[in-house]
């Protein structure tokens, strides 16, 4: 009897031992499972989300159509041979495990088994590779595209440039019309897109439009861009391109052909150009904004004190050699690289929601007083670089990279504002 | 009494001491000759004496061990390229110095290469008495340098070989060029992969011939000269402050060698429009569409090709005039506007010009008489508006 408790003991320190020995084996399991349920669970909630405008699953035209038509078949492939690997892999390294048997007889190769693994790779990327092959060429053909835009990217924002061209002619183009941060494109139609850059090299994306297209330097790269409807598709710069990068956006707007001559219609025209003895706040304005925004910003039909254009010398003050040229500022909805709202929130809640019949008639509204978000583009007009990184140091020839802080003082930047409100 | 080592010394010094008398004597004593010949007879006389004092280094006739195994006691090293490779770097300098610099740099490379070389050789193979060991001791010291060297003058040759070749090959032969390569490559590689045991020296044998393949028609194609479209393109302005002013006036024609070709191959591989002279008049087509006009984007780089296909005898140019800013005499930009004409060289009938542009004003900004356009000179119903917008 006296050995009983030492026995109990005994059997109690061997449960032990054994259940630690269990627990052992089995935690790495749990935790394993645990890691992919969490892993699967993130999955599972990211791909729920709704805010997502740069989604590249919700193709809004033929050339992210395409796309689209591609990856998916090739994600379902790759997806299942993924899962197929996992599970072989699994199999292999449970059944095979060491549990103390003796060490297999070594053999080398097994030419049948690695034929047929060669094969089948072989056949799914040949196949991939024809269809891949096929998309490639179709979305490089431009040749059908009814329309052109100069797109333009440079530290950091894009710019839009309409020539007129014979082709460009049909749509009521009949002077350039140049402007910046919204791409403006009527819909059903091709639009044939030249880009390039001034400075680094970018990137342009409208996910739900089409791929990506890199803008170089001294080189021309084609693009084309397709909407189905009318929208508002955002973007964004996807080549790392200095400081604001994250903050060189592009949004593209499609609207309905009819819509579409009207903005063209509007870009056209030339900004009021005040007499210098008017006394208005916006000609206080005006004269505020030509003494100390002109520099840079060209507004076409401003003019000097003598009667002569007002032509804006980018090219002394900024590396890149162009800004945007804010004659329709107000026709936009973003400013500063598309960065900013200058619609007020529920404007802008307006337009970004509106049904597809409804948004161009909103988008063409453009921003009244009762919209604007004054108070951002108020502090943006008293130091710039505090909203958007830049940098703030001249290079040798005294030219910066975006824009500096101006040191304005109050009653200026709400006299320029309220000139700025006048360029729609 | 004088071993034979210091006879040699001996003469010299006292041929020094007569020079220096004769020397001294008929240039007054007041030469820089006379301290060089002074200093000669000090150096030799300390040479003769030191010979004298070792004995010419003789290793005594008892002593059997050290007359067996001293590095002194062993067989005269063989003899030596690197005297040859140091003339021939010499001549370069010399060559150099009357003609091309290049040759002077090139020179002295070989003259250092050969000097270190050669010391580092002769030091090594008196290092011991064994020659296995004293090899073992120079590759210890020069492969780190001149395998990387070596690596990278003929990686450079086989890459710049390569290049000529491309810049040879016509649009038909470049790519059939590359496709024969790449299946080449894939054979050999095929076969090698097949093999258990593929044998070092056959595919350092392919490597070569490879190797010497490339370099053999990188010379021919060097010696034979780009295409003609590339060698053509030679004619490009440099942008040299005095060139552009040169290029501004589109006056007297400026020629110079092809070497500008490779640069020129980048620009001409995205071309932003063509403007051909035909008939009198200039036709513009972007990127393929027919144009009435030449739209250029302010401030980007644009190149432009020119066609003369005008049929006459005589070469045009295609020339573009807009305005700029100036620049103060600090090289800084001011804000008076300037009127800018750049051309392409005069070409003849059939030929092909590349025109890069940089327009940093719009077109708005020119007063009357100044208007931004594309022209020939000399044909004057060839002209064409250049618009760039604000």
């Amino acid at each position: 009897m006296s050995s009983l408790p030492d026995m109990n003991h005994e059997d109690h320190a061997m449960n032990d031992h054994e259940e630690s020995a269990v627990s052992r084996t089995k935690r790495p399991w749990r935790r394993a499972v645990s890691a992919v349920g969490l892993l699967a669970g993130m999955a599972f909630l990211a791909s729920c989300s709704k805010n997502s405008p740069q989604d590249t699953w919700k193709p809004k035209g033929e050339n992210a159509q395409k796309i689209d038509d591609l990856q998916r078949p090739v994600f379902l492939v790759a997806g299942i041979v993924g899962v197929l690997v996992v599970i072989a892999v699994g199999y292999a390294v449970m059944r095979f495990r060491d549990r103390g048997q003796p060490i297999p007889k070594q053999t080398h190769g097994k030419p049948a088994l690695e034929i047929v693994l060669t094969i089948i790779p072989f056949v799914i990327l040949a196949t991939i590779g024809v269809f891949t092959a096929r998309s490639i060429v179709d979305l490089a053909d431009t040749d059908g595209c009814e329309m052109t835009v100069n797109v333009t990217g440079q530290q950091w924002w894009w710019e839009y440039d309409y020539p007129v061209t014979p082709a460009n002619q049909k749509w009521g183009i009949e002077k350039p019309i140049v402007t910046s941060g919204e791409l403006v494109i009527p819909t059903g139609t091709c639009v044939l897109l030249r880009e390039t850059s001034r400075d680094v090299i970018h990137s342009y994306w409208i996910p739900a439009l089409n791929g990506k297209k890199d803008a170089v330097p001294g080189r021309v790269h084609e693009n084309k861009l397709q909407a189905d409807k009318p929208g508002y598709y955002s973007g964004q710069c996807t080549e790392f391109c200095g400081l604001s990068h994250a903050n060189m956006r592009q949004w593209a707007i499609a609207l309905d052909p009819p819509e579409f001559a009207k903005w063209v219609e509007n870009q056209q025209r030339d900004a009021v150009a005040y007499a210098e003895d008017d006394t208005s706040p916006e000609a206080e304005g005006y004269r505020a904004f030509r003494q100390n925004c002109s520099r840079c910003h060209q507004v076409n039909g401003m003019q000097n004190a003598d009667g002569t254009p007002t032509i804006a010398a980018p090219e002394n003050n900024i590396v890149a050699g162009a800004v945007p040229n804010l004659t329709h500022l107000m026709s936009r909805s973003r400013f500063a690289g598309a960065t900013f709202q200058l619609l007020n929130n529920d404007c802008n809640d307006r337009l970004v929601k509106a049904a597809s019949d409804q948004l161009g008639a909103i988008y063409l509204e453009g921003v009244d007083s009762k919209c604007l978000n004054r108070q951002q583009l108020e502090q943006w007009l008293r130091n710039a670089p505090e909203m958007k990184p830049m940098y703030v140091k001249p290079d040798e020839q005294g030219r910066l990279r975006g824009m500096p802080n101006l040191g304005l003082s109050e009653a200026q930047i709400d006299s320029i504002v309220t000139y700025l409100q006048t360029l729609k | 009494m004088f071993p034979t080592g210091s006879k040699l010394f001996l003469g010299l010094t006292g041929a020094a001491v007569a020079g220096f008398v004769v020397f001294g004597f008929f240039q007054e004593w007041n030469t820089v000759g006379v301290v060089g010949l002074g200093s000669a007879i000090v150096v030799l006389a300390f040479l003769a004496g030191v010979v004298i004092y070792t004995r010419d280094a003789d290793v005594a006739a008892g002593d059997a061990t050290a007359a067996a195994s001293a590095p002194a006691a062993q067989p005269a090293p063989s003899n030596s390229l690197w005297p040859l490779v140091g003339a021939l770097g010499g001549g370069l300098v010399v060559v150099g110095l009357v003609t091309d610099k290049r040759f002077l740099v090139g020179g002295f490379a070989v003259l250092f290469v050969a000097l270190v070389e050669w010391m580092v050789q002769g030091w090594s193979e008196r290092a011991s008495g064994d020659a296995k060991y004293n090899r073992a001791v120079r590759g210890f010291i020069l492969h780190p340098l001149e395998m990387p060297i070596l690596g990278a003058i003929g990686l450079g040759a086989i890459i710049f070989s390569f290049s000529r070749i491309m810049l040879k090959s016509d649009h038909v032969v470049g790519p059939s060029l590359f496709i024969a390569l790449a299946a080449l490559i894939t054979f050999f590689g095929f076969v090698f992969a097949a093999k258990r045991r593929p044998s070092k020296a056959v595919a350092a044998g392919i490597c070569t011939i490879g190797a010497l393949g490339i370099l053999a028609g990188g010379i021919w194609s060097a010696a034979a000269g780009e295409r003609p479209e590339l060698a053509e393109e030679g004619h490009i302005f440099r942008d040299t402050p005095e060139e552009k002013s040169e290029r501004s006036k589109c006056g007297e024609e400026v020629t110079e060698a092809d070497e500008k070709a490779s640069g020129s191959l980048a620009s001409k591989s995205s071309i932003s429009a063509e403007v051909t002279l035909r008939d009198g008049v200039l036709e513009v087509r972007e990127f393929g569409r027919p144009a009435d006009r030449l739209h250029v984007a302010r401030g980007n780089t644009v190149n432009v090709i020119f066609k003369n296909e005008g049929g006459e005898e005589e070469p045009r140019r295609l020339a573009a005039q807009y305005l700029a800013n100036g620049v103060d005499e600090n090289g800084k930009p001011t804000t008076d506007l300037q009127q800018v004409t750049v051309c392409t060289n005069a070409i003849e009938d059939g030929k092909v010009q590349l025109l890069t542009l940089v327009v940093p004003k719009p077109s708005v900004a020119a007063p009357e008489g100044k208007e931004f356009k594309i022209f020939v000179p000399g044909v004057e119903t060839a002209e064409l508006p250049l618009e760039v917008p604000a």
